[in-house]
């Protein structure tokens, strides 16, 4: 037996919009201290990883641990069907191929439910080596969301320069050219809009902008967002949500013909 | 589309794929045609196929080179030879159509085939000024095979690793003409599935269920249009790894051929996540961080960051 019940709809739709356009199909691991799920896009350029911690939830019971093969795409069709405000109870006997969504009205006085086929899904589960950043920047994440959509418009690539002077995020198109310089912050008016940036070695690097826009769809989840560089290995784009838990993305690092010939 | 594949069961592993241990009756070349494991079969070469002959599935060796009839070509040139048939508009062009009609489908055994994506950086797909200039040589080969993903197959299928589904067969539909020496056969292709969008816009056309590879074979009973519409669909059945470029030459064969691609020194590397991690786990500075317990799973990662 496994249950969930999550307080909000909303939250589970917020996170569903956040992965469903770069993977179609995962597994959710269940287990005694909360959900997980790993799952790299179709062209394995990224991964994405979610964590939802156990105490997050209004309840939350795992009998044995298990792994909910999910199409993100049909989970996110019956989500629509719950108004944000409802409580969301998700549950799976033991042995059962099918999931069942319980919605219920905040006034208890409507509830819906949708019974959803469970699928088999292979994945790799990737071992994400603990490493030590070069650079690691904590910004608003609907700045991070501006940025990458603005810069989106001139290119296809951006690249990310992290030096003394702040972050550069630089764009070259076939029309021009654009950047955006990010400061450390000075200010402590509004801790929500600082800049924090911490570098313990300058890094340079380029990523494929489609993949960030796509990492953006999850601002909604938190108001501020991580980035941390190395150079060679993935950049790692961090949403935390408070005390339930986190949604991140790691995406390979473009490498360019300048670097191939070093 | 599908412009190469690999079969490299035994021969025993092939008869008992294809349901048969009967061989056609050889004509002129295939007298000459030996069975061989196979991991880069390219057009022009012979392999053999699956069809029925008096309602019996047998195994017969065509060539990939399925010709046009009724073009007219120059003085020395051969005739034009096609490799794969547009499932959408087969029914509509007579040299397809008389072959349907006639009923002369078939099947490819295959472990998997080769794709080369349409850009060297997936999300660049759009751009088609740089896919022209591309060659190649600078793009990248997948092998695409036979994934499981159907909760049913679950119960029968023990210890699931990247190799079990590999010999996992694939059945592509093909279509041939009847010549004197030996039989010539093109493979369908279909829209490629969202799955696969991104990599190339066409894939073969996959028999994916035990019922549609049976309606394809039986040419008596089931009508060519019957069989097109019911068969040929895109699935999402399949899997891939990124492979070495050296499969993107004919003359190169053998296992390596569909091993997950490294970086080669001096090459571009793949814009692939597993390989990034790599990289940027022998590169970094902090690499003598890592020397001990420090690749856990990534939850545990996380925490520790937190």
């Amino acid at each position: 037996m496994f249950e969930a019940r999550f307080p909000e709809a909303l939250l589970l739709k917020k996170i569903l919009e956040a992965i469903k356009d770069l993977v179609q199909d995962a597994n959710f691991e269940c287990t005694e201290s909360g959900i997980t799920l790993q799952a790299m896009d179709n062209a394995h350029v990224s991964l994405v990883t979610l964590l939802l911690r156990g105490e997050g939830f209004d309840l939350y019971r795992v009998d044995k641990p298990e792994s909910l093969g999910i199409n993100l795409n049909s989970m996110s069709k019956i989500m629509r069907c719950a108004a944000n405000n409802d409580t969301v109870t998700v549950d799976k006997l033991e042995g059962a191929d099918t999931v069942r969504f319980l919605f219920e009205s905040p006034n208890a006085d409507r509830m819906s439910e949708f019974h959803l086929k469970l699928m088999d899904i292979d994945s790799e589960t990737l071992e994400i080596p603990e490493s030590m950043y070069h650079a690691e920047i904590e910004l608003p994440s609907a700045e991070l969301r501006r940025i990458v959509s603005d810069l989106s418009t001139m290119g296809d690539s951006v690249r990310i320069s992290v030096s003394k002077e702040g972050v550069r995020f630089t764009v070259r198109g076939d029309e021009g050219s654009g950047s955006v310089i990010l400061r450390q912050s000075t200010g402590v008016d509004k801790p929500e809009e600082a800049i924090h940036i911490v570098m313990n070695e300058p890094v340079e690097q380029s990523f494929a902008l489609k993949y960030l826009n796509l990492f953006c769809k999850a601002a909604p989840l938190s108001a501020r967002a991580q980035i941390k560089l190395s150079k060679d290995a993935p950049l790692l784009v961090n949403f935390s949500m408070n005390n339930i838990g986190y949604l991140a993305y790691y995406l390979a690092p473009k490498i360019g013909d300048e670097d191939i010939e070093e | 589309m599908c412009g190469r594949f690999a079969l490299y069961y035994s021969r025993e592993q092939l008869e008992r794929v294809a349901g048969t241990t009967r061989w056609a009756d050889a004509k002129d070349q295939e007298k000459r045609y030996h069975y061989q494991p196979r991991y880069n079969v390219a057009p022009q070469q012979t392999v053999p196929l699956l069809r029925t002959v008096s309602g019996e599935r047998v195994l017969q060796p065509m060539r990939w080179a399925f010709p046009i009839r009724g073009r007219t070509f120059g003085k020395g040139e051969s005739p034009p030879i096609v490799i794969n048939v547009r499932a959408e508009t087969a029914l509509e062009k007579a040299s397809f159509r008389s072959a349907l009609d006639a009923g002369q489908r078939a099947v490819v055994i295959a472990n998997g085939f080769y794709e080369w994506s349409a850009a060297d950086a997936p999300g660049e797909q759009q751009d088609v000024g740089k896919i022209k200039t591309m060659t190649k040589a600078s793009r990248i080969p997948y092998f695409i095979y036979h994934g499981v993903t159907k909760r049913e197959s679950k119960d029968h299928l023990a210890p699931r690793n990247a190799h079990d589904m590999i010999d996992r067969p694939l059945f592509m539909a093909a279509l041939f003409v009847e010549e004197t020496e030996m039989n010539r056969f093109a493979i369908f292709t279909v829209a490629a599935s969202d799955k696969i969008q991104w990599m190339h816009n066409r894939m073969p056309a996959l028999l994916e269920t035990e019922d549609q590879l049976q309606a394809w074979l039986d040419v008596e009973q089931v009508p060519a249009r019957v069989a097109v519409h019911r068969c040929l669909q895109p699935t999402e059945q399949i899997v891939w790894h990124p492979v070495s470029n050296t499969v993107s030459s004919v003359k190169n064969e053998g296992p390596s051929l569909i091993e997950p691609r490294r970086d080669e020194p001096g090459k571009k590397p793949g814009l692939d996540i597993r390989s990034a991690f790599a990289r940027g786990l022998k590169r970094s500075p902090s690499a003598q961080d890592l020397q001990a317990p420090e690749t856990k799973q990534m939850r545990h990662t996380y925490q520790a960051n937190r």
